[in-house]
């Protein structure tokens, strides 16, 4: 019957594919322009990232800064409205979908996936943030640059008196 | 009856004859290495026009699909089924007739379930496995509760007297649904099996071992598949099928087990599922303990046709091609995933 092919399907399960951010980020490490990275101005990109973080999860409640206030009312009466469809639909355990006495295989491939699940998130996150550091490296690296190119022609100027 | 053999010809010769003729078309190791090596489904299509499926795939429409493929083996075991069944005189129809008992069960439990999520039941129907069908299929979705059921419906299917010990008022949820799963596929085995020891003989020495085999692995299964979920202990213990080896003692236990480790250690004081449970394990590379369970079923199938003159090679027949259909399904997953890693993982049988 179905439930011997679904059998064993499970062993796909317990090998997580690699998420497609991953080979993006090989690409930010191979083609690196920065050698080292100011731990200061990451630090102001981080409320973005918990935008992000937001985004992904609308039943988290995080107090952040005043732009994005609009950001959370919105969110908070989208939460309201869905929380109770978010209620009835999240006690469904997916499982259950196969009977009641499903094979052990099936309930690993669950575990394993739910464990995956947080670690492609962080990965993500952390592609923004280092995507993110990037830019603000190459921007100040002009910055430098233009300064640079104005004090040495501030300089030229009076020796050229 | 003594000297049964001599009379068994007149009514069962022929078939029995055909029922060897299809068993030797039964994939070979061979055929299992050249479907291994195919790339995609249209080449698994080739190379089993080579064999005794001959061109049962040329009229679908492509791309090819690996459920089409399954419904189509389905389908030719089924033909041949059906053909035995139609020239089949007493006592082989009946027993024929308990052979697809057990796909009426499990046809009955998906309409229920299906019933349960609001499918419409044309779209139930074809899912059901055509060996298990009766006449009152389309009808189940009226009933609400199991007695309702019984009464209007089931009753005049072959499969009400394994209803006895089933009929509750409660509501048909996930958890009753699986209870009454499991108590119609206990009522049946255990019927199954005096039916096979009444008919004596060769039949009985030959099917009893294997439907011992098939109660004992139900009752491991299910204790295993339990840890973790609400089914109580008690109501466990009313599902396990009692005409295996581990009954009364290995039975009691296994009720009683509450993790992994203590229903291994019931299997070690039987010498057969001893064996099954070593070198069971979830990673890559170890098979799991149904793999081991699916083996042996085969070996004890395999028996069966080394004896004559008996009805055991009409059930083995049908699980042996139940087997190879699973195999043949495992490898075109397999091929149609490209995830290649454990494509040798399906159950030669020859």
């Amino acid at each position: 019957m179905k439930e011997g092919r679904l059998q064993k399907r499970n062993a796909f399960g317990n090998q997580c594919k690699k998420p497609a951010g991953l080979t993006s980020l090989q690409l930010l490490e191979a083609g690196s322009r920065m050698n080292r990275i100011h731990q200061g101005p990451v630090e102001t990109l981080t409320a973005e990232v918990q935008g992000v973080r937001r985004r992904k999860n609308p039943t988290e409640m995080d107090t952040v800064g005043s732009e994005d206030r609009e950001h959370t009312s919105s969110l908070e009466r989208w939460d309201k409205t869905s929380d109770n469809a978010v209620e009835k639909v999240l006690p469904q355990d997916p499982l259950k979908w196969f009977g009641v006495l499903v094979p052990q295989s099936l309930r690993q491939a669950q575990q394993s996936f739910k464990q995956a699940i947080p670690v492609s998130v962080e990965l993500a996150s952390l592609q923004v943030q280092l995507h993110d550091a990037q830019d603000l490296y190459s921007h100040l690296l002009e910055k430098k640059q233009q300064l640079l190119l104005s004090k040495n022609r501030g300089r030229d100027v009076p020796s050229s008196d | 009856m003594p000297f049964s053999e001599f009379t068994f010809n007149v009514d069962s010769g022929y078939l029995e004859g055909l029922v060897r003729g299809f068993k030797g078309g039964i994939l070979k190791r061979t055929d299992y290495v050249n479907l291994v090596q195919c790339d995609t489904l249209e080449d698994l299509k080739l190379h089993l026009q080579s064999t005794d499926y001959g061109s049962f795939l040329a009229n679908e429409a492509s791309p090819l699909t690996v459920s089409v493929i399954d419904d189509k083996l389905k389908e030719k075991m089924v033909v041949e089924f059906s053909h035995m069944r139609n020239h089949a005189y007493e006592p082989l129809a009946g027993f024929l007739d308990f052979i697809t008992y057990s796909y009426m069960i499990d046809n009955v439990i998906l309409l229920i379930t299906g019933t349960l999520h609001q499918r419409a039941i044309s779209e139930l129907v074809p899912k059901c496995h055509p060996l298990g069908s009766f006449e009152q299929m389309e009808a189940v979705n009226i009933a609400q509760t199991p007695a309702e059921l019984y009464n209007a419906i089931l009753v005049d299917t072959p499969l009400a007297p394994f209803f006895q010990d089933c009929i509750s008022e409660q509501d048909l949820d996930e958890m009753n649904i699986e209870i009454i799963r499991n108590t119609l596929y206990k009522a049946y085995l255990e019927s199954f099996f005096n039916i096979c020891n009444q008919l004596g003989g060769t039949t009985a020495e030959m099917m009893c071992p294997i439907l011992e085999f098939e109660a004992d692995r139900r009752a491991i299964i299910i204790t295993i598949n339990s840890f973790g979920t609400e089914l109580s202990k008690e109501d466990r213990a009313k599902l396990f099928p009692r005409c295996g080896k581990l009954h009364p003692e290995g039975l009691a236990q296994l009720a009683r087990a509450d993790d992994y480790e203590q229903v291994k250690n019931v299997a070690d004081y039987y010498p057969d599922y001893k064996q099954l449970f070593e070198g069971v394990g979830s990673n890559p590379g170890e098979k799991t303990l149904e793999d081991r369970f699916f083996e042996h079923e085969v070996k004890l199938n395999i028996l069966a046709f080394l004896n004559q003159f008996h009805f055991g090679v009409f059930y083995s027949y049908v699980k042996l091609k139940e087997q190879e259909c699973r195999n043949i399904v495992w490898i075109a997953e397999c091929i149609a995933q490209r995830h290649r890693a454990k494509i040798d993982n399906y159950i030669p049988i020859f």
